[in-house]
């Protein structure tokens, strides 16, 4: 590994949505920074949202505050990253038994906010969403949109490194070497290779979102924390074009939320003791679809690919000396720990990927400020567009590109996301030039190989023979990133799999196991 | 309603996968006047290859000699269906049905005692019982570890030979990769197997795939293709082209839909025409009923949902698969059989259908859910009696087996369809 690397100004702990934004902020400020994350970028409750880019109507009967602050930042990223962003409008339905004075209270409340919302009369409402329930006793529109939370990091990430920023996957950070008051060193560890190694920054970020305990605990800090899990489903089509809220206070099952050719539907709230195992409880599942079906009926019949669920971090009687003034709601925490005892560190977590720049922003002048640097943050304005091929991501609109500009030679690779070869190619090429490695599961993080309906049973064969052919790969690592690719896939699947996709479940089984023997293929087989 | 067919027969067969084409063959051979309703489904599926056993512990590897395990299974695994049949009996359902297919176009080959060793289009080497004989040189090729050419076609995607080679290097080194044209479908982005199949049928296209081929060959004297050399006389494709290029040729079996799988379909249509067996192949059973001491009734219907048929049949034979098939049905809720409305054994709760890890060594458990019959095959009601005198069921819908982890599915859907048919062909004397 290169020193240089290892000596950056800031050392970003974690590449959710947050650490990659914050890598972004300060890259943008020409400070330089490392970015090290244990998994791969959005491994944490980045990557298992529902993927609403909030108006704020959520929060105008409970936190008036977080509500304007989701309008206001709502607003800015539709500007500098409209490409990862569709402009659904959101609805918020209210059903027959609901409490009407809610109902009555929501417009006020949206009003005083600075949230725009519109009431609908049902009969209009039912004709832009047929699949509502026939028991729609209220309707108004918002300003809520879907983002895709996947692009977000990338890009940052991406136009970070393009500014100079570095990036270590499967590096986790395990121990602090603390000297008068400062971090001086981090010992980190490569979680592929078991191999270690120490980075000198001058300032600490822990973005760490619901591990930040964990991390402050290295340097001897306390946080309170207490997990929060909520549980999504994915449907196999897209059910609505709006995104579609209970008109209620916030509670479980209330949001479907539209994204390119699926729609997530969500969410619960489970208290958990410790971060072991974040999956989706079957009864979770039961309920939320039994929740949701009061409000659009067709979920109860409704084709579901994948269920996962991730962590919302709460800090614990977070009192007023403590928690920092930077804190402008209280939607997310940012605690200086000079106030600890620890001078150049800092951690950030909870929030909302709607607020993610706000957060970034806020703990890059932190940053800056401890690096006596006065640049000032300019996110707001700079559009957050790198030059990495994402045409992949974007699922179903590879199609239409295809379709433009197809030519000979050029072919599905995967069907049921439509992605053609070309696209793909790029793909790997920019993964060989940027990244360590460009395997199939490298390809899963940056598509969505194997996200679609048939379980990866087609995709994951073809890519796996492109692969080959262009020998990117050799010997026997092919079967390896097949049973890799599926053994990752199948913790998402399982606890969906009935009706159809119980069916797909039989084959892709009777494929890959009956047929070519992957279950006798040893994944430590030297290739 | 009004121009629907009135059928009348001795015995009923629904589904037509390996279990319901195996037992119309094996009813044929005794006379059984039979009506077989169901079109491919599945079947299609099919890699052409007939396991019997192949896997018992994932541990030991496996097994070289499937009887010697069968013989276990029979001693220590009560609840499983090859319990029920007696070792020789399915040697014989084997050897009666490969015959049949012998006969019509599709000929098996394998060794009496022992599985055999294929090569896939994934490069793994898969047990299986008895494989068609354009696959022999396959078996031989890997065993000996010949110097062999392996062709890639330019635009088809279900096969790559470089594939196949990579994962092979570690025990087979000399494969040597070419890649070519197939025969007037150059410069077409995707080709599909069947096609390919579909034209190797005519000479021309074999002599030009023929000189396509001669000049990559560098002193190999195998030759392996991903499995298209023909649909209906694949035995005599083959042997032409070894005579044109003087080599030996094989085929590798490929991801579905593959040839091989139409083949049998093919075989399995021309064996039972001119039989007693009627089939009604663009029909499914919707509905299905008896009353004690009367016939079965069943009402089908098309594909496109008009009524075709009502069948009335003195005895009726359950092959409907599993849930790829639709002869098992799961919701949030559990796992039912729809037409009888049979008892399904199955895991408590949905919870426990899968193991936590996709490759468990001891599979899902939903694999093992299904219908559990008497030691004549008749499926159990609720107070473990047959739910229907006449009733009897065969293949993959039956519990206590997962073909899928024990390389287990043709034998299985052959063994218990001939065992159903045995005991119903008893039951008419
Ligand atoms: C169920 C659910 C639904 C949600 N829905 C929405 C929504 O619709 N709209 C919205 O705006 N917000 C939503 N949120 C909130 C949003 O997802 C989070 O606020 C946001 O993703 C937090 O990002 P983060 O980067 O701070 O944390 P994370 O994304 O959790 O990132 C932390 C990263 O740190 C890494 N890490 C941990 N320990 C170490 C270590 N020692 N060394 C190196 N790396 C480490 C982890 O692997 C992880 O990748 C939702 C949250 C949940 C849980
Ligand atoms: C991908 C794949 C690979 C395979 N590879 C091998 C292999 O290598 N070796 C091997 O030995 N076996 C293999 N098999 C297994 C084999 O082909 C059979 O699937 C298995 O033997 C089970 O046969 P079955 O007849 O019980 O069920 P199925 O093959 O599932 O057939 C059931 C049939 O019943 C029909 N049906 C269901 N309901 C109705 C109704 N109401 N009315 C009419 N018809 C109905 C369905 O359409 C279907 O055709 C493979 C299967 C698959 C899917």
């Amino acid at each position: 590994m290169v020193k240089k690397k290892l000596t950056p100004q800031v050392l970003i702990i974690g590449a959710g949505v947050t650490g990659t934004g914050i890598a972004r902020d300060l890259a943008l400020r020409g400070i330089s920074s490392l970015v090290i994350e244990k998994g791969n970028i959005n491994d944490g409750a980045s990557g298992r949202n529902h993927g609403l880019l909030h108006s704020g109507a959520r929060y105008v009967g409970s936190d008036l505050d977080s509500a304007s602050e989701c309008a206001q930042e709502a607003r800015i990223l539709k500007r500098i990253a409209p490409h990862c962003i569709e402009e659904t409008k959101g609805l918020y339905v209210a059903v027959k038994g609901d409490d009407e004075s809610y109902v009555a209270d929501f417009p006020g409340l949206c009003k005083k906010a600075g949230v725009f919302c519109q009431a609908l009369c049902v009969k209009e409402a039912l004709a832009l969403e047929p699949g509502l329930s026939k028991d729609t006793i209220a309707v108004f529109r918002v300003d809520d949109a879907s983002v895709d939370p996947f692009h977000l990091s990338l890009e940052n990430m991406n136009q970070a490194i393009e500014h100079g920023a570095v990036y270590y996957s499967n590096c986790q950070a395990m121990g602090f070497s603390l000297e008068k008051k400062v971090i001086r060193k981090v010992s980190v560890q490569n979680c592929l290779t078991g191999e270690c190694f120490k980075i000198t920054p001058r300032v600490i970020i822990n973005a760490t979102g619901a591990w930040a305990g964990m991390v402050a605990q290295l340097a001897g800090i306390g946080l309170d924390m207490i997990y929060s899990k909520g549980s999504l489903l994915v449907t196999h089509n897209r059910l609505t074009t709006h995104v579609i809220n209970r008109l209620r206070p916030a509670a479980d099952g209330d949001i479907l939320v539209p994204g390119r050719t699926v729609s997530i539907f969500g969410t619960t709230s489970v208290r958990l003791d410790n971060l072991e195992s974040i999956r989706p409880e079957f009864d979770e599942i039961d309920f939320l679809i039994d929740q949701g079906a009061q409000m659009v009926p067709g979920l109860e019949t409704a084709r579901y690919i994948r269920a996962y669920a991730g962590v919302r971090p709460l800090v614990r009687s977070q009192n007023e000396t403590r928690g920092d003034d930077r804190t402008v709601s209280r939607g997310f925490y940012l605690f200086d720990h000079a106030k600890d005892g620890v001078d150049n560190f800092v951690t950030i977590t909870g929030g909302k990927v709607t607020t993610y720049r706000l957060m970034a922003e806020k703990t890059a002048d932190l940053a800056a400020e401890k690096l006596k640097i006065s640049t000032p943050c300019t996110t707001a304005d700079t559009p957050l567009m790198s030059k990495a091929p994402s045409k992949l991501i974007e699922a179903g609109m590879s199609v239409k590109l295809w379709a433009k500009e197809t030519n000979p030679g050029d072919y599905m690779m995967w069907e049921c996301e439509m992605v053609p070869k070309s696209h793909f190619k790029e793909l790997i090429l920019w993964l060989k030039q940027n990244r360590e490695r460009a395997d199939l599961n490298s390809l899963r993080i940056h598509s969505r190989l194997g996200k679609g309906a048939c379980q990866g049973t087609f995709c994951s064969l073809r890519v796996t023979g492109f692969m080959y052919d262009e020998a990117y790969i050799n010997g026997g690592q092919g079967l390896d990133n097949i049973k890799y690719l599926l053994t990752e896939r199948f913790k998402g699947q399982k606890p969906v799999l009935w009706d159809s996709q119980l069916a797909q479940a039989e084959l892709n089984e009777a494929m890959f196991c009956s047929f070519f023997g992957l279950d006798m293929v040893d994944p430590d087989r030297k290739g | 309603m009004e121009n629907k067919t009135h059928l009348k027969t001795d015995l009923v067969i629904i589904g037509a996968g390996m279990a319901g084409l195996a037992g119309a063959v094996f009813a044929a051979n005794r006379g059984i006047n039979t009506i077989l309703v169901g079109g491919a489904g599945a079947f299609e599926y099919a890699s052409g290859l007939l396991d019997l056993w192949g896997l018992t512990h994932p541990d030991n590897g496996y097994c070289k000699d499937p009887w010697q395990d069968l013989a276990q299974i029979q001693a220590s695994r009560h609840f499983h269906p090859f319990s029920k049949i007696c070792p020789s009996t399915i040697e014989t359902a084997f050897g009666e049905l490969t015959d049949v297919l012998g006969q019509n176009g599709l000929a098996y080959a394998g060794l009496p005692r022992e599985n055999s060793q294929i090569i896939t289009a994934f490069g793994t080497a898969k047990p299986t019982f008895r494989y068609p004989v354009t696959m022999a040189h396959n078996v031989t090729a890997f065993r000996d570890k010949n110097p062999t050419l392996l062709l890639d076609f330019n635009g088809l995607r279900e096969f790559r030979a470089r594939f196949v080679q990579q994962v092979l290097s570690s025990t087979w080194q000399n494969i040597r990769i070419a890649a070519i044209d197939f025969p007037q479908m150059s410069g077409r982005s995707e080709l599909v197997t069947p096609l390919m199949a579909q034209a190797m049928e005519t000479e021309q296209v074999q002599d030009k795939f023929a000189a396509a081929v001669r000049p990559q060959l560098k002193g190999e004297q195998f030759i392996g293709v991903p499995a298209i050399l023909g649909i209906n006389t694949a035995d005599k494709i083959r042997k032409r082209l070894e005579g044109l290029l003087g080599v030996n040729l094989f085929e590798i079996p490929t991801s579905p839909i593959s040839v091989p799988g139409i083949r049998l379909k093919e075989s399995f249509k021309k064996a039972l025409e001119d039989t007693c067996v009627t089939r009604l192949p663009d029909q499914r059973v919707l509905l299905a009923s008896q009353n004690p001491g009367k016939d079965f009734v069943l009402e089908t219907h098309t594909h496109s949902g008009i009524r075709a048929a009502r069948i009335q049949a003195g005895t009726c034979l359950l092959a409907t698969g599993r849930f790829l098939s639709k002869g098992l049905i799961s919701d949030r809720k559990g796992i039912t059989e729809p037409l009888f409305n049979l008892r399904v054994d199955q895991p408590t709760d949905r919870e426990h259908w899968h193991a936590a890890s996709y490759f468990d060594p001891k599979g899902h458990a939903v694999n093992l859910a299904g219908i559990t019959t008497d030691e004549r095959f008749r499926p159990l009601g609720r107070k473990n009696l047959p739910a229907h005198e006449k009733l009897y069921a065969a293949g993959s819908i039956l519990a206590g087996q997962d073909w899928m982890r024990t390389r287990s599915g043709a034998g299985l859907s052959i063994a218990t369809a001939f065992s159903a048919i045995e005991q119903i062909a008893l039951g008419r004397t």
